[in-house]
């Protein structure tokens, strides 16, 4: 089951275009408080989606950019939902639950394994306590505006030449707690600057780009498409893409990182369970672009771009390096000596 | 003996612009990287052009240059970047080993077509 927009709680219109979202998954609990949970979830940066308890485990097989989920400890028909939170953890234990419970009630007074499997307790209507849940275990991180805009900026306009004749739509970046893989095929490109280490991952489905390339409107015409022309074009789009952020924010300056321990996490995949760990649990940042056919013959293109920011973050030197953002280089243009 | 030779790591790139070239009557050698890049310039040394990216595996671009210059001795063969770097650095040593132009990514045919023929006249 997708996730609808008329499922959501609050489409999050006052958010601006660069402005850091996130979807979470709210058992439906009647709609006495619904005005108040939407403006919560407004101020929060929040898009929530309402669903009801039985749904859950269809919803969580097909949606794989989720950053939480909010459940009740009992629902409106009065049946506890503590099995449901404990089963939800057990598949997607990097979604965070948070836990709505009872006046008076607290996280200790929960069993065991309902404790492991919810990470914060609040008391119905309390959004002060929703707040604080959220920001520590969401939005734990703040990212720079014009970084946001700016890979925007740089990724749309490497799609726009790659992909001919096609519109893109390139949905509010939002931040993933999942560590679920989207499609068939992804690259990894080590991410590195002054103030941030990681990777960037691109995600997409092969079947897709081959229809593309048949359709003549990929980056190559290759006369018997197949997967390896799809890989080449994955392995440029994300060359290409970090070129850009390079070449606008610059690269780590070696001067920089004398005397310094340089980290190394193994990441972790599990093809059977498409999951792929970079040893930490901070949010990834996401960015969903998905390109049509102007001329409606070929599948969309949705293209998922994550950054995980694992081996260094520290976007206070953002503002120290910002006013050193290079402009937009001009791709394309011979510069002739 | 192909007029051009394209040296690129990335599939998707060789075919994208020696297509390109191609199609404008233009003959097109391919390489995967420096090393290799570096083979085929010495077995054509009358090639004309080449466009060259930066960062491959085995031998990068800008050490391709300079050991076509140096080791090779062809200061003839015109040579232009194609690459996703605009490092002033990186520039001045391509400049310093002789390089025609730079060009950063994506590669757009129309804008150095009527270059890359007067480069091969």
């Amino acid at each position: 089951m997708q996730l609808s927009g008329k499922q959501s709680v609050q489409a999050n219109p006052k958010a601006s275009e660069h402005e850091v979202l996130c979807k979470v998954i709210v058992v439906e609990q009647g709609n006495d408080n619904l005005g108040a949970l939407k403006s919560f979830f407004d101020e929060c940066k929040l898009l929530g989606y309402r669903v009801k308890r039985e749904n859950i485990p269809s919803i969580l097989g097909t949606n794989i950019d989720l950053g939480g989920i909010f459940l009740p400890e009992v629902d409106d028909q009065g049946n506890s939902c503590l099995d449901l939170a404990c089963a939800v953890h057990l598949v997607r234990p990097d979604l965070p639950i948070f836990l709505g419970v009872k006046s008076g009630r607290t996280l200790e007074d929960l069993p065991a394994d309902a404790q492991k499997a919810v990470v914060g307790a609040y008391l119905h209507n309390d959004f002060g306590r929703m707040k604080e849940l959220v920001e520590t275990f969401l939005f734990s991180r703040h990212y720079p505006s014009e970084f946001i805009s700016g890979i925007k900026e740089i990724t749309s306009g490497i799609l726009n030449t790659a992909f001919k004749e096609m519109r893109m739509d390139a949905e509010h970046p939002y931040i993933v707690k999942d560590k679920v893989i989207y499609g068939e095929l992804f690259s990894l490109i080590p991410i590195e600057t002054n103030w941030c280490r990681g990777y960037m991952m691109l995600q997409m489905e092969e079947d897709k780009i081959i229809e593309a390339i048949e359709a003549k409107k990929a980056l190559i015409n290759p006369p018997e498409p197949h997967f390896r022309h799809v890989n080449s074009i994955l392995g440029e789009l994300s060359n290409m893409i970090w070129g850009g952020l390079k070449n606008r924010y610059g690269s780590k300056d070696s001067k920089d990182s004398v005397g310094k321990v340089r980290v190394e996490i193994p990441i972790i995949v599990n093809h059977a369970r498409k999951y792929i760990s970079f040893g930490s649990d901070d949010p990834q940042l996401c960015f969903k672009f998905t390109l049509h056919d102007n001329g409606g013959k070929t599948s969309p293109i949705v293209i998922y771009q994550k950054f995980i920011f694992s081996l260094d973050w520290e976007p206070e030197k953002y503002a120290a390096s910002n006013q050193s953002v290079n402009e937009l280089v001009n791709g394309g243009e011979l510069e002739l000596f | 003996m192909a007029q051009v030779l394209v040296v690129d790591d990335s599939e998707a790139v060789r075919t994208e612009v020696s297509g390109f070239l191609s199609s404008n009557g233009i003959t097109v050698e391919t390489a995967v990287d420096g090393k290799d890049g570096l083979v085929k310039i010495k077995g054509s040394p009358d090639t004309k052009l080449i466009f060259a990216d930066v960062n491959m595996p085995n031998m990068d671009g800008l050490t391709m240059v300079e050991k076509i210059r140096s080791e090779v001795g062809n200061k003839n063969v015109n040579i232009i970047m194609l690459t996703t770097e605009s490092d002033a650095g990186m520039k001045e040593r391509g400049k310093a080993a002789g390089i025609k132009g730079w060009i950063v990514k994506p590669f757009n045919g129309g804008n150095v077509l009527e270059t890359v023929k007067k480069l091969i006249a």
